[in-house]
């Protein structure tokens, strides 16, 4: 499946039907989510109207970490197999997870100054999180960097690799450390605290992002891969 | 053919002495910088002790960290313009190894002789002798990690169009745990408890790296070089 | 020193791209060896990549390369020299102090003595001790090639030379000539490109990229 899909020609031919679909139902499901959340979920007891910052705050967090994540196993395959798919898919995912940590960051602060009566303050999930935006920053620098463009792949995956340190760092802040931001309430070993009510928004605006990241992603690949193609056929034409 | 690897190691550190030696102006211009931000502090805050007490260990530390970054960032670009990476390449000697070596003489003909240093600009600013003492060590100890912290993000740089904003950029997340470590032994000393946990931590960092830098240096060098 | 190995060095179907610049696409070509090698082209097809390839500083996207048999890739890495076109001397260094590191780094056994016989054997002697960023193109590529006038330096099996005579004089010329042929009888190959017609070696093999 990956072999038959690596090729950009049936990868093109391949998407073309699906994108329009998730772009749909990503649509679909960040608008019921939307709605769920914003006039139909309970206040929190202690944190009242601004507990809704949640339903899309947590959706930004969870996808920055987990592009992060899809970034450098694309630059595994990159390195260890060379083949120059795995690389597009990374430089296209880059910018997207770019604008969810950035997106992460501003919600949070957002959320921050009613509840903790600071903008930001420098505990380890957020010392973490803004870590993570800087990687994003570097990734997207250090592949552009070079004369040749095509020359920033491989140290950018390198970068990306080395980067992986902070996920787990990101993900257990939290619990190692006593921090202001709340422990984890989705994913833990006895099941989620979350409200049942809260719970099911979320995980409609989550699938809602999942889908948007996908489409997004599918777009930007194929921009990279005709901005490729075209650029083939200027060298040959000379 | 036999091969005299002490001639190599002589040859590798009398080359990376003598470079340093002779742009000696490169120790100078950090120096000058350090002392640049030292002066700046006290003016730009107002001068008053109280204030000074409380953040005086972190301004010797900002000035050391913003004065070595510049440098710290060229360690092998020289070396790539000039094709001298290519022969260390060519060289029987691992690459991985030559690297090590060129850390290690770095390290000790250009960072060290910075914590001649550290004390004088401590007195400047009223730190007590007992902590100057540990500034010195965690100096000595967490600079070599954050030199190849340092060696890593210039050799992901080398052949960029401008590598002055990147690797910077890149330092600093990496040395993070340099960072807490040694804070953290200090913040021991200074509330009377036992610092050793928190220079262990910080041994333990610059050991990790120790033997991870030289691995992703040499891999990211021979990519540069064979682009 | 030089039995056991099969001599040869081979070029099977190599593909080379730099970036989506295609350089060469299924070439092939068998080399001279030992013996000297001219290889000609125009700028731009690919004369230095061709020397860079073999010497694995570029990497060639499909083919094989024979490098005499089955050679390892660090043991050909030291049984090789390759000079470039732009020298690759450091320039806070002395010339002497250059060619002595150089050949500490390669693990040689080296004195002053040597050293300095084998600038005088170019006529640089009187530059020794002068930093390689105030010398002249000239004297910075007879530096460049004293590193192919060491005893060691005819011990190894291939010498990859790019555009060699450019910046030389006359007598640097006749000198040049002069270990490449002794080289060559002492059963070494040299890849030399070159855009120069006159060649003074009876015995060589042209190759036009």
């Amino acid at each position: 499946m990956i072999n038959y899909l690596a090729n950009p020609n049936r990868f093109l031919n391949f998407i073309k039907p699906i994108e329009f679909s998730l772009g749909f139902l990503s649509f679909l499901f960040i608008f019921i989510g939307l709605y769920l959340s914003l006039f139909n979920s309970p206040e929190d007891y202690q944190q009242g109207d601004t507990v809704r910052i949640m339903y899309i705050h947590v959706p930004f967090a969870w996808f920055a970490s987990f592009l992060y994540f899809s970034i450098s196993i694309a630059s595994i395959f990159f390195l260890i197999w060379k083949h120059p798919f795995a690389d597009i898919i990374a430089r296209s995912i880059a910018p997207l997870g770019l604008i969810f940590s950035i997106l992460t960051i501003l919600t949070g602060s957002l959320w921050g100054k009613p509840m903790w009566g600071a903008w930001w303050v420098w505990d380890a999930r957020l010392t973490s999180m803004l870590i993570l935006c800087i990687f994003y920053f570097a990734y997207i620098g250090i592949s552009n960097a070079f004369p040749r463009k095509i020359d920033g792949s491989k140290p950018a995956a390198i970068l990306a690799i080395v980067g992986m340190i902070n996920l787990p760092i990101i993900k257990f802040s939290v619990d190692w450390w006593n921090t202001l931001h709340q422990p984890a309430s989705i994913i833990r070993f006895d099941g989620p605290s979350i409200n049942q009510e809260m719970l099911i928004p979320l995980v409609l605006m989550l699938l809602g992002f999942l889908f948007m990241s996908i489409f997004v992603i599918l777009i930007n690949i194929k921009t990279n891969l005709i901005f490729k193609k075209y650029q083939s056929e200027l060298i040959k034409i000379g | 053919m036999n091969i005299n690897f002490k001639n190599i190691l002589i040859a590798l550190i009398e080359k990376e002495f003598k470079s340093y030696i002779r742009s000696i102006n490169n120790l100078m211009n950090m120096i000058v910088f350090m002392i640049a931000i030292i002066i700046l502090f006290p003016l730009t805050m107002g001068p008053s002790e109280e204030k000074l007490t409380l953040v005086s260990n972190a301004i010797v530390w900002i000035a050391l960290i913003i004065s070595i970054i510049p440098t710290l960032d060229k360690i092998y670009i020289g070396d790539f313009k000039n094709g001298w990476l290519e022969q260390y390449y060519f060289s029987p000697l691992l690459l991985e190894i030559i690297i090590l070596i060129k850390c290690f003489v770095f390290w000790f003909f250009l960072i060290i002789p910075l914590s001649i240093f550290i004390p004088i600009f401590s007195i400047l600013l009223n730190i007590p002798f007992l902590i100057i003492f540990w500034n010195i060590i965690i100096f000595a100890i967490g600079s070599l990690g954050f030199c190849l912290i340092g060696s890593i993000c210039s050799s992901l740089t080398l052949g960029t169009k401008s590598n002055n904003l990147i690797s910077p950029l890149l330092i600093l997340p990496l040395a993070i745990p340099i960072f807490i470590f040694g804070n953290g032994v200090v913040e021991a000393v200074k509330s009377n408890y036992d610092p050793l946990p928190n220079l262990y931590l910080l041994i333990t960092v610059c050991l990790i790296l120790l033997v991870i830098s030289p691995l992703i240096s040499a891999y990211s060098i021979k990519i540069a070089l064979t682009r | 020193m030089k039995t056991g190995l099969q001599n040869n060095m081979i070029l099977k179907d190599i593909s080379l791209t730099r970036g989506l610049k295609i350089i060469f696409s299924s070439l092939n070509i068998e080399f001279l060896c030992p013996g000297l090698n001219i290889i000609k082209g125009e700028n731009g097809s690919g004369k230095t990549s061709l020397l860079m390839m073999i010497s694995t500083l570029l990497q060639e996207d499909r083919g094989t390369i024979i490098r005499f048999g089955k050679l390892k890739k660090n043991n050909w890495l030291n049984e090789h020299i390759l000079i470039k076109q732009n020298s690759s001397l450091s320039d806070e260094l002395t010339i002497e102090e250059n060619l002595k590191i150089w050949c500490g780094l390669k693990g040689w056994n080296f004195n002053t003595d040597k050293i300095q016989k084998n600038l005088e054997h170019f006529g640089i002697l009187k530059y020794k001790n002068s930093l390689v960023s105030e010398c002249s193109s000239g004297i910075k590529k007879k530096a460049e090639l004293c590193k192919l006038n060491f005893e060691e330096s005819f011990k190894l099996k291939c010498w990859l030379l790019d555009e060699p005579l450019n910046h030389l004089d006359q007598n640097g010329i006749l000198f040049l000539e002069k270990i490449m042929g002794k080289f060559i009888n002492m059963n070494g190959t040299i890849l030399q490109t070159s855009h120069e017609k006159k060649i003074n070696h009876k015995n060589f093999k042209l190759i036009k990229l």
